[in-house]
């Protein structure tokens, strides 16, 4: 039988999210001794050993953005911020996990910090997140209180403080540099990477960035070890995930699973199936920066690879199911209305395109079924075109549902 | 509390600036930042209100509008749409209609579209204020509005 694994929900529901003492209790705070008793260093060491890989959307690995965020320079001024500012539609696993455990956050932010040798944190949180907030900033009080957060932490001469720094509704700002233009309080437009923040991030300075699913990782890693970490899920992805899971099934709701869990699975035996008994059509995995799969891709691993493999992507986790009788086209002009009205119009072929392409899709139904392939195979061109030409994820994600749409359900596309 | 104190709360640093915003939006009786409001943080900070209108008019969760007493916010997401979302805020303004047929009572309800709230196991759904409400039906959508009647 099938059962969720928590790592990251380790303490999600058992116990109470406004008392330090519970956090410790369970073995909180821990990891945190551990950390300190260990070269700098080996921490982020430790992390790359682990495999783990951001659980933000874009997987790329924790550890080795750790070790160069470090070794940019010695005794400089470094930042630790979290990316808290969870905007994308159908992921809501940052909020359950600022809401029921606030201090495993706090914890691989002191760990992150550590291992990095920085002095100051932020946590960005989006604005319409308030109980998140509110309980974030209790954990960071409660934190100081008990010394784990301020001067000399723990007696070993390591100074570090963390402040909450709300969003106010752009999805954009959840893209790593345009969060870090908000948090120094400027409206949210890309900047040019390179540099990355490793090597210029905050206020110039190296500045290391991670999700809240990924921070909340690494305290069971430092305290039970990569090997431990590396036994679970797949080969090439290790440890577990959190999927979010929403749409038309019996049970919607968030599910921490090890990596490599049969999508079927996911939808049937954690989501309860279809509601209705009604067949799948299709499944939105990612959000809107994600892809369309159909019934075909069941049996499917959910890791990193198998699903490139397959033209699809795991993103943030958030997976949506549509019953056979939705329309595939609906959705998809539901997304790209969304990309449109997100745009920052920072680059010209993001402001206009991702208007351009609304506007062709929304009408797509007006056309003959004749007229439709080329016209949304051109669609796709122009996509494409966006994608290289963007500053930053937004203008290169529309591509994502685009050409998924057509390769597993072109037949929507053109006959209706 | 007024601009000049909010203002007077936080470090002369510009970082705080959305901070300051939001603080003084949620001040304000009409949920909003007034002209008055935003030349005061312009000057506090001294730089150009370009600026600082520059900060308020990118982020969607500031108003430089004035705003009821009840904000509505309506996710428009892709799954509430998915989820008989759409419908929704044809709902809430029915809803309006029928229980508060006077227009000037309305002025306390100002509704707006929001993207993804991060409730999408409870879709479809809004906010008022700072309470989310999920799995609507137009029953739900009923009582609500009756409830926040009460406590107009």
């Amino acid at each position: 039988m099938l059962q969720e694994k928590r790592i990251a929900l380790r303490n999600s529901g058992l116990i109470n999210p406004e008392s330090i003492e519970d956090y410790i209790q369970s073995g909180g705070y821990q990891a945190l001794a551990k950390s300190l008793s260990m070269e700098s260093s080996m921490v982020y060491e430790a992390i790359i050993e682990s495999g783990l890989r951001g659980r933000g959307g874009a997987g790329f690995p924790s550890g080795t953005k750790g070790k160069s965020t470090a070794l940019t320079c010695e005794d400089c001024l470094k930042y630790v911020v979290c990316n808290a500012d969870e905007g994308e539609p159908g992921t809501f696993k940052d909020r359950i996990i600022m809401e029921t455990d606030p201090h495993s956050l706090i914890e691989g932010m002191l760990i992150a910090a550590w291992s990095i040798k920085a002095t100051k944190g932020y946590i960005y949180i989006r604005g319409e997140y308030n109980k998140c907030i509110e309980r974030v900033k209790r954990a960071i009080d409660q934190a100081k209180s008990k010394g784990f957060l301020g001067e000399d932490i723990l007696n070993s001469g390591f100074d570090f403080d963390i402040e909450v720094k709300v969003g106010a509704g752009s999805y954009l700002c959840g893209e790593e540099l345009t969060l870090l233009e908000s948090i120094e309080g400027k409206r949210g437009y890309p900047r040019i990477k390179p540099p990355f923040p490793a090597q210029r991030g905050l206020w110039g300075a190296p500045t290391l960035i991670n999700n809240v699913e990924t921070l909340a990782n690494f305290a069971p890693i430092i305290l039970f070890g990569a090997d431990w970490y590396k036994s679970l899920g797949t080969e090439k992805s290790h440890g577990t995930k959190i999927f979010t899971i929403s749409g038309d099934v019996n049970k919607p709701g968030y599910y921490e699973v090890e990596m490599g869990v049969k999508l079927g699975d996911l939808i049937n035996i954690f989501a309860g199936g279809v509601k209705g008994g009604k067949e799948i059509k299709a499944i939105l995995i990612g959000g809107a920066a994600g892809t369309f799969a159909s019934s075909k891709h069941l049996e499917l691993p959910l890791d990193y690879d198998a699903l490139k493999e397959n033209g699809l992507t795991l993103g943030s986790g958030a997976i949506v199911v549509l019953n056979e009788n939705r329309s595939v086209l609906n959705i998809l002009k539901s997304i790209l209305s969304f990309f449109k009205h997100e745009s920052c119009g920072k680059c010209v072929p993001c402001r206009l395109g991702t208007a351009h392409i609304y506007s062709i899709v929304e009408s797509l139904e007006k056309l003959s079924e004749g007229e439709r392939e080329s016209i949304f195979l051109n669609t796709i061109k122009q996509a494409e075109i966006m994608a290289k030409t963007s500053l930053c994820p937004l203008g290169q994600s529309p591509i994502l549902p685009l050409k998924s749409v057509w390769t597993n359900f072109s037949d929507e596309i053109v006959k209706s | 509390m007024d601009v000049k104190e909010i203002l007077s709360k936080y470090p002369p640093q510009k970082e705080y600036i959305l901070d300051i915003l939001h603080e003084i939006q949620n001040n304000d009786p009409l949920q909003y930042l007034s002209p008055e409001s935003l030349k005061k943080v312009a000057s506090h900070f001294n730089v150009p209100l370009a600026q600082v209108y520059g900060v308020a008019g990118y982020y969607s969760m500031f108003s430089t509008k004035p705003r009821g007493k009840y904000l509505i916010r309506v996710c428009r997401s892709p799954i509430c749409s998915l989820m008989g979302g759409e419908a929704i805020i044809d709902f809430v303004k029915a809803s309006l209609d029928r229980h508060l047929p006077d227009k000037s009572a309305q002025a306390n309800f100002t509704i707006e579209e929001t993207e993804c709230l991060g409730q999408c196991s409870e879709s479809p759904c809004l906010m008022v204020n700072q309470t989310i409400y999920g799995n609507l039906t137009p029953e739900k959508i009923d009582s609500l509005i009756l409830e926040l009647k009460a406590s107009l």
